[in-house]
C-alpha cells in the first residue's frame, strides 16, 4: 500500500483532524526525520490501540511522542512511518487526594498537573527539564528526572502502576492504585524509561508528596572539585535531609546566578524542604560544614517548588541547539575525576560546557555548545575511552540531530542480551521506535 | 497438612535423583553440600507457607556465583526444574520445589563483600541475613531500610525475590527502591551482571523487573543494596483505640493530613492478648486496637509533628497515648510488632497471614468487612498488619487437624482477596503471589496483562525450568500445584 493510500486509511480509522501527513508533520519531528507516512494523535485509549493494530498489520514503524521535550535523548529511528502523539489523551482519571495518588493519561502535562494539585498543597515530585511542557506519560517513557531525585527519588519510584498498548495493539495494565504491590512481575518498571520501544504508555498512576511548607537553596563556592567534594562527603554523616544537592561549575553558575556569583570554580547548591525551623536549622550545619571545608562564600536562593530558581536550575541541562549533552552516571565519589576528563577532553575540542553534577545520584551533566561534527565524534570517542576503566560508569551523547546508537549509548550497555530478548518477546516485528534504544534495539 | 504425591511416594532413604546425578552434583558443590536423604529433604518441603509441600528431589548448597552457574547448567543440560531458597521464610510458597526439581539453597553465600561507606552502597552475596546489613553499618550512622517482620531470619536475595516490606516501607520504600545492582544466573547458567556503581544503567530497569519475580527468572547471587542514614531522631507512640474503626479512621486521617509517618502499624485485640501474653508489655488487654506510630527525620520539628499525630489521634477518640520515654522502651514496642505473629501460637494451632493492599481511605470499611466475613465462616481472624501502606494481614486462626476448618480457612481467605479488589486494591503487598496467589491472579489481570508477563518469563526462561508453576497462572507445573492445594484439604 502506498504511504498515500495508508495516510488515507489511517484518516478513515481516526477521522481527519487526527491524522496530519508529513508535509504537516512538522511538530512530530523525531531524531530529525519526519514520519513517512503522517503523525496520528488519538483521543482515546481504544483509538491508540486501533492506531496501533492497524500500523502492526501493515508493518507500520511506530514512534511514540508526548511534549517531544526529550526526543533528543535517544539515538536516530532507523526509519519510521508513524509518529503517535499522545497529546490529545489529555484526562485526568483518578485523583484521590486523601490517598496521595494521583492517575492520568499520557498527554497530560506538567504544568497542567502542578495547576491541579497545588491547590490541594499536594505535588508530583518530577522536575526534569521543560517539565511544564513536558509530557506524564513522556517523563514516564524517558525516565526523566532533575535535581529533586536526590530526596524524591526516580520516576520509577513514583509510578505506582501504567497501562500501555502494546505491539499488538492491546492494553496492558500493570501495578495498581495502592502503595504496595508484589502480584506479577513488576511491568511498570520495564516500561518506564523504556523510550517508547516496548508500547505506548496511555496512562500512569503516581505517588504524590505533600507540598513542602517552604523550600530554600544555600549555595557554598569552593576553589576545587576536590574541596567541594569534601563538603558532599561531610554533609552525608550530618543530620541534613536535602531535596537536591548539585554541584555547578563556572559556566553552570554563570548562566544560573546571574548576580554576579561567579568567579569560583565550583558552586555547591543544596536544597532543603521543610518548615522553617528545620530549614533555618539545616543552613546552620550546611554553613559549619563549608566552614569547615574551606569554602570562599556562600550565598542563599528561594528555592520554592516549580518556582523561577528551581526551573531554571533544572532547564540547564537542556540539549542546545547545535550542541551536545554529554551524561554520565557512576560512584557519586567519582564525580571529580568524571568532570576533570570532561573538561579535558572539551577544552581539546575548543568548548567550554556547562557542567552540574548530581553529588547524591553521581549523575554528570555536561552541557557543550556548537562543536563542529567531526570534533564532536573525537571528542566522545576521547571520553569514552578515558572512562572505561571505571567500573560501572556510563556514558550518554546527545545532541538536537539525529546520532547513531553507538554514538549516543557510548559504553557498553550491561544485560544487553537479556534486553534484546525482552524486545524480541514483546515487540517481535519491531514495530516501536526502531534505533532508538542500547543496541540498536 | 497432606504432603503432595510425589512426596508421599519418595522411596525409603535415597534420593529422587539418579545416582549418576548426585554425584555430578556433588562433584560441583561437594559431596557434604548434596542434601538427600529422606529426612534431610524433609526439612525443606515447605516455606513459611505451609499449606502447601512438596519434598525436593535433592538440596543442593553451592558457596558461590560460579557454583551456582555450575549446577544450573547441569539442570538447564538434563531439563531438570529448580529453585533457589535463602531462609525459607516466604509466605506464598514461593520457594516450594517444582515436580521433580531440586533446592539451591543459598544460605552458604553469607558472605558481605563490600561495604562503601562514602557513596552508601553494600555489596553482599545473596544469603546474607537482611538484619546483619544493618548491624555491619550501624556504627556509621547507616542502616538497611527495609525492615521485613523475619529479618533476623530471611536473606537479601529472598527479599528481592519476594520485593520484600516491612513496618517502615511507608516512608523509606521497599527492597527495589533500594536495589542498585545484582548478579543473577539467568536460567541457562550465564551470568547478568548489573553494576551497583551507577543509579542509571541505560536501556531496560532489569534490576526493577527481576525485583519481585519471586526466583522465576533467575537466581539472584549477589546484590548491591543503597545504605540509608539513620535518623537524627525517632518519635514512637502507642495510640490505644476503643474501636477498630476509630483506630483506621485515626490512619485515614494522619495520611489526608499530608503527614507520612515512617511507620503506622495496627495491632487488634486478638493480637495484643497474644503479645501481651508473650512480652509483658503492658499493651491494654481490653483495648480493640492500638496503632504504633513512629515519626523520624531531624530534630527540630519533630515534636511539634508528634503534637499534630497527637492532636489527629483525640479527635479519632484515642483513649491513651504512649510515647516511648527511650531507645528501650521503643525497641520493646517494636519486639512485641516483630515477634506478633509468632506470638499467635498460644491463641490457635495453625494460623495463616494473608497480605492484600487496600486505598487507605478504605481501611475501615474494608476492616469491618473482614470482621463480616470471618463472622460468617465461623473464624478467628486476628489483625496485626501496616496500615499506613494500607496493607493488611488479616491472619485467620485455626486447627490444621481439622479438614473441615482447613475448607473454611481457604474459602475465608478467598472471601477477604476478593474483597479487597473490589475496595480498590491488590492481592498482595509483600508476600508474593507463590503457589498461594496463583487462583487469584485473574482478579486484577486481564488475559492481555498476563500474556505480557508469560511473555517476559520467556525472555528469561524459555524452557521453564526456574521455578516453574508459580506467579503466573496457567505455567507449566501449575495445573498439578492447584491439583496438590485441593488434595490437600
Amino acid at each position: 500500500m502506498s504511504p498515500d493510500r495508508l495516510f488515507q486509511r489511517l484518516q478513515e480509522l481516526l477521522g481527519k483532524e487526527a491524522v496530519a501527513g508529513p508535509a504537516e508533520a512538522a511538530g512530530f519531528v523525531v531524531g530529525g526525520c519526519s514520519p513517512a507516512v503522517g503523525a496520528v494523535s488519538p483521543a482515546s485509549v481504544e483509538e491508540v490501540c486501533a492506531a496501533v493494530r492497524f500500523c502492526s498489520e501493515h508493518a507500520l514503524k511506530v514512534i511514540p511522542l508526548g511534549g517531544a521535550t526529550m526526543a533528543e535523548r535517544c539515538s536516530a529511528p532507523c526509519g519510521y512511518d508513524v509518529a503517535l502523539s499522545t497529546r490529545r489523551l489529555d484526562r485526568v482519571t483518578d485523583y484521590q487526594r486523601e490517598n496521595l495518588v494521583f492517575a492520568a493519561q499520557s498527554g497530560v502535562t506538567g504544568a497542567q498537573t502542578v495547576a491541579l494539585l497545588t491547590p490541594g498543597g499536594q505535588m508530583l515530585a518530577l522536575d526534569p527539564p521543560s517539565f511544564p511542557e513536558a509530557t506524564l506519560g513522556g517523563m514516564v517513557a524517558a525516565r526523566a528526572s532533575g535535581p529533586s531525585r536526590a530526596g524524591y527519588g526516580a520516576p520509577r519510584d513514583l509510578v505506582l502502576g501504567l497501562k500501555v498498548v502494546d505491539a499488538r495493539g492491546e492494553l496492558v495494565s500493570a501495578g495498581g492504585k495502592v502503595m504496595k504491590n508484589a502480584a506479577g512481575y513488576d511491568l511498570c518498571r520495564l516500561y518506564t524509561g523504556s523510550l517508547g520501544t516496548l508500547g505506548v504508555i496511555v496512562e500512569t498512576v503516581f505517588r504524590l508528596h505533600p507540598a513542602p511548607e517552604a523550600s530554600r537553596a544555600f549555595v557554598g563556592m569552593f576553589g576545587s572539585w576536590e574541596d567541594a567534594d569534601r563538603a558532599v562527603a561531610r554533609m552525608q554523616t550530618a543530620p541534613l535531609v536535602p531535596r537536591a544537592v548539585e554541584l555547578l561549575n563556572r559556566e553552570a553558575a554563570r548562566m544560573y546566578c546571574p548576580d554576579g556569583h561567579a568567579e569560583h570554580a565550583v558552586y555547591l547548591l543544596a536544597a532543603f524542604d521543610g518548615t522553617e525551623e528545620q530549614l533555618a536549622c539545616q543552613q546552620r550545619t550546611f554553613e559549619s560544614i563549608l566552614q569547615e571545608t574551606g569554602a570562599r562564600g556562600s550565598a542563599e536562593l528561594d528555592f520554592a517548588w516549580n518556582g523561577e530558581r528551581h526551573r531554571s536550575l533544572c532547564d540547564l541541562e537542556r540539549t542546545p541547539e547545535g550542541g551536545t549533552l554529554l551524561i554520565l552516571s557512576g560512584l557519586p565519589s567519582d564525580i571529580p575525576v568524571l568532570v576533570s576528563h570532561v573538561e579535558e577532553v572539551c577544552a581539546e575540542a575548543g568548548c567550554r560546557p556547562v557542567i552540574l553534577a548530581g553529588a547524591v545520584t553521581g549523575t554528570v551533566r555536561a552541557v557543550c555548545p556548537g562543536v563542529a561534527a567531526g570534533i564532536r565524534e573525537r571528542a566522545a570517542a576521547a571520553l569514552r575511552g578515558r572512562v572505561s576503566g571505571v567500573r560501572g560508569v556510563s556514558l550518554r551523547v546527545f545532541a538536537r540531530e539525529p546520532l547513531p546508537h553507538e554514538m549516543v549509548w557510548a559504553t557498553p550497555v550491561p544485560g544487553i542480551d537479556v534486553m534484546r530478548r525482552i524486545k524480541d518477546q514483546l515487540d517481535p516485528d519491531r514495530v516501536f521506535a526502531p534505533g532508538r534504544f542500547p543496541g540498536g534495539l | 497438612m497432606l504432603q503432595s504425591a510425589d512426596a508421599r511416594t519418595a522411596p525409603g532413604d535415597a534420593s529422587d535423583l539418579d545416582v549418576a546425578l548426585t554425584r555430578e552434583l556433588a562433584s560441583i558443590v561437594g559431596p557434604e553440600n548434596v542434601s538427600s536423604t529422606t529426612a534431610e529433604r524433609l526439612v525443606y518441603e515447605a516455606d513459611g507457607f505451609t499449606m502447601a509441600r512438596r519434598r525436593p528431589a535433592a538440596v543442593v548448597h553451592p558457596a558461590s556465583t560460579e557454583e551456582v552457574q555450575k549446577v544450573v547448567r547441569l539442570a538447564s543440560a538434563i531439563g531438570l526444574p529448580f529453585v533457589a531458597r535463602g531462609a525459607g521464610t516466604g509466605l506464598s510458597g514461593g520457594a516450594m520445589a517444582p515436580p521433580g526439581g531440586i533446592i539451591i539453597s543459598l544460605t552458604r553465600m553469607r558472605r558481605i563483600l563490600d561495604i562503601d561507606l562514602r557513596n552508601r552502597r553494600l555489596t553482599a552475596e545473596a544469603g546474607v541475613v537482611n538484619l546483619k546489613v544493618s548491624q555491619a553499618v550501624a556504627g556509621h550512622g547507616l542502616h538497611y531500610a527495609p525492615d521485613p517482620s523475619s529479618q533476623s531470619a530471611c536473606t537479601l536475595g529472598g527479599n528481592v525475590a519476594e520485593n520484600a516490606g516491612g513496618p517502615h516501607t511507608l516512608k523509606y520504600g521497599v527492597t527495589v527502591n533500594h536495589l542498585l545492582g545484582l548478579k543473577m544466573v539467568l536460567p541457562d547458567g550465564e551470568l547478568l551482571d548489573i553494576p551497583g556503581e551507577t543509579e542509571d544503567n541505560p536501556g531496560y530497569d532489569l534490576p526493577g523487573l527481576i525485583t519481585g519475580s519471586e526466583g522465576t527468572l533467575g537466581i539472584v547471587t549477589e546484590v548491591t543494596v543503597r545504605l540509608t542514614p539513620l535518623p537524627q531522631k525517632t518519635w514512637t507512640a502507642l495510640a490505644v483505640f476503643e474501636t477498630i474503626s476509630d483506630a483506621t479512621r485515626c490512619v485515614s486521617s494522619v495520611i489526608a493530613a499530608g503527614i507520612i509517618p515512617a511507620a503506622l502499624e495496627l495491632m487488634d485485640a486478638n493480637v495484643i492478648q497474644a503479645v501481651e501474653a508473650a512480652f509483658h508489655f503492658g499493651l491494654p488487654l481490653d483495648a480493640q486496637a492500638v496503632l504504633i506510630i513512629e515519626l523520624d527525620g531531624l530534630e527540630a520539628g519533630l515534636d511539634e509533628l508528634g503534637a499534630r499525630v497527637r492532636g489527629i489521634c483525640e479527635s479519632h477518640g484515642v483513649r491513651e497515648l504512649r510515647v516511648a520515654r527511650d531507645e528501650t522502651e521503643r525497641t520493646a514496642l517494636w519486639m512485641c510488632r516483630k515477634k506478633a505473629v509468632g506470638s499467635l501460637g498460644r491463641l490457635a494451632p495453625s494460623h495463616c497471614t494473608q497480605d492484600c493492599v487496600i486505598p487507605r481511605s478504605a481501611l475501615p470499611e474494608v476492616l469491618e468487612r473482614i470482621g463480616g466475613i470471618a463472622r460468617q465462616f465461623g473464624l478467628r481472624i486476628a489483625n496485626v498488619f501496616h496500615a499506613g501502606d494500607g496493607n493488611l494481614h488479616p491472619i485467620v486462626l485455626y486447627d490444621d487437624r481439622d479438614r473441615e476448618q482447613v475448607r473454611r480457612v481457604l474459602a475465608c481467605n478467598g472471601e477477604i482477596v476478593r474483597a479487597c479488589v473490589e475496595a480498590g486494591g491488590t492481592i498482595t503487598g509483600e508476600h508474593g503471589v507463590g503457589v498461594e496467589k496463583l487462583e487469584f491472579m485473574p482478579l486484577i489481570f486481564s488475559e492481555a496483562d498476563l500474556a505480557a508477563m508469560d511473555r517476559v518469563r520467556a525472555a528469561f526462561d524459555p524452557r521453564g525450568l526456574c521455578n516453574p508453576g508459580k506467579v503466573l497462572p496457567g505455567g507449566p507445573g501449575c495445573a498439578d500445584l492447584v491439583l496438590n492445594k485441593k488434595a490437600a484439604i
